[in-house]
């Protein structure tokens, strides 16, 4: 048991264990500045780790966010991608069967290009108005017989029809008197009708039935010199029926001839023309009615 | 006012009060630097031990269940300190350092309440430092924390015989130094 002649061990233990323990030393400061600053660099570090963590589940977050929005932005989408399948498809249907020329005729060769000799938005005299006027309503009057009218001092009035003049006269009483064109719509169809008898609005047949109307086509300038030609495709509307609105002006620029035209007027053709097609009873009745009357009176 | 209680005082810790890390720091960081110094070769590495085992204190206070005392949860924790230093730099070292101190027979032998009032508390320290990093270990797990053979071996990574054996040397070599200290003295 003893190791050595002098000691037992359990007395060198109890020896150094009866010295050392429970006793103290002073602790110098910088040990205790040094605990504080490794802990508050390990808290820094633990503190960026968990920065780290919330980013990351963050930028998943937004990411979730960011695609939930994308799908719920192409639902929203897909009912208008749903219209132009439909103009897509529409598009497929026979040619205009009044053969009145529309937007979509001009895309062949062989028709003549009503916007071909004017650039957009140009302002020209009135002795080239007239030449413009002229290559532009030709195809116009050869088709549907259109009433194409402007200023009494104009010389395109010697390319309308004499209906034009009387139509242009019989509007000097109505509030449209100062605009150069007022003469409305006429149809064949209307002419056909015995007298005594009124067309009733029905349903248009067909969306191509387009014919130039010239109610805006010339635009005086304030000088009354110059004169913009701006030709405007109006749906060809029943007798009596509400005047429709212009569907696309062709001075507005057209990347493909008459594409764009037809894509925006399939759905106003299913939708507003009916309505106004419902509405035409119980709207007062244009000057058409008038203009009519009194040309069946001249008659 | 900061508490008495060792648990309330562990519980403020643990809430991150600094205040309270900063009284249980101050009451046992000079008890705990006499453990440190027991196991560290210097002062120096003394000072380290003991830095390193507060910040573990630190990290940890939020495991101490109130069970035992605070003193001895810390103590625990610098002694796991100290010992994860030493497999970290002196385990592979003079484990099978043999023992070259040459003992005096003597018929007279020391009591322990002599050796301490004859022997400063500095003194008996420096011997402890002293000893080779595994003697030093294996003396201070035994004697002052307790720990029976198996448990030295299972912490040192070393088997039950190298932990007696190493026992053993340390006790001579103390033996030998404090002999040669009484012998000067006297």
């Amino acid at each position: 048991m003893n190791t050595t002649n002098n000691f037992d061990d359990n007395e060198l233990d109890e020896a150094f264990r009866s010295a050392l323990d429970d006793r103290r030393m002073p602790v110098p400061p910088a040990v205790w500045a040094n605990v504080r600053a490794t802990a508050l660099e390990k808290q820094l570090i633990k503190t960026r780790i968990l920065n780290n963590w919330l980013r990351g589940a963050t930028a998943l977050l937004a990411a979730c966010l960011a695609l939930a929005l994308y799908f719920l932005g192409k639902q929203s989408v897909s009912p208008a991608t749903d219209g132009k399948s439909m103009a897509a498809t529409t598009k497929q249907q026979p040619a205009n069967p009044t053969g009145a020329p529309t937007n979509a005729d001009s895309d062949s060769p062989d028709k003549p290009q009503i916007r071909a000799g004017l650039p957009l938005g140009m302002t020209v005299d009135r002795g080239q108005l007239t030449a413009i006027e002229k290559r532009a309503v030709q195809p116009a009057q050869e088709a549907a017989s259109p009433t194409l009218t402007g200023r009494p001092d104009s010389k395109l009035a010697e390319t309308l029809p004499a209906q034009a003049d009387e139509a242009a006269e019989s509007s000097n009483d109505s509030e449209r008197t100062a605009e150069p064109a007022l003469a409305p719509t006429k149809n064949r169809a209307e002419d056909e009708m015995p007298e005594g008898s009124e067309m009733l609005p029905t349903a248009p047949e067909s969306e191509n039935n387009l014919i130039i109307n010239s109610q805006s086509e010339l635009m005086h300038q304030p000088d009354g010199s110059n004169a913009t030609y701006q030709p405007v495709l109006m749906p060809q509307t029943p007798a009596g029926a509400y005047p429709m609105a212009p569907i696309r002006s062709l001075n507005e620029p057209q990347t493909g001839a008459g594409q764009l035209q037809r894509t925006a007027v399939q759905p106003y053709s299913w939708s507003v023309f009916r309505m106004f097609d419902y509405l035409a009873p119980l709207l007062p009745k244009p000057a058409t009615k008038r203009v009519h009357k009194k040309n069946k009176a001249g008659n | 006012m900061f508490p008495d209680n060792d648990k309330q005082l562990a519980m403020s810790c643990a809430e991150g009060d600094s205040a309270a890390f900063d009284r249980l720091y101050h009451r046992y960081a000079p008890k705990m630097l006499v453990v440190c110094s027991r196991y560290a070769r210097d002062r120096d590495e003394a000072h380290d031990l003991l830095q390193e085992g507060f910040i573990r204190v630190f990290e940890q206070i939020h495991t101490f269940k109130g069970a035992g005392s605070l003193e001895g949860w810390i103590r625990r924790v610098i002694v796991s300190v100290a010992l994860a230093n030493y497999q970290r730099h002196h385990a592979e070292r003079s484990q099978t350092k043999s023992l070259s101190a040459e003992f005096t027979d003597d018929d007279q032998p020391f009591r322990a309440e002599e050796i301490t009032a004859q022997i400063a508390f500095d003194d008996m320290l420096r011997m402890i430092q002293q000893l080779t990093p595994a003697y030093r270990m294996v003396f201070n797990l035994y004697v002052f924390e307790g720990m029976k053979h198996h448990e030295i071996a299972e912490q040192l990574g070393i088997s039950e015989g190298t932990s007696k054996s190493n026992l053993a040397q340390a006790r001579r070599i103390l033996q030998e130094r404090i002999t040669k200290v009484m012998f000067d003295l006297s």
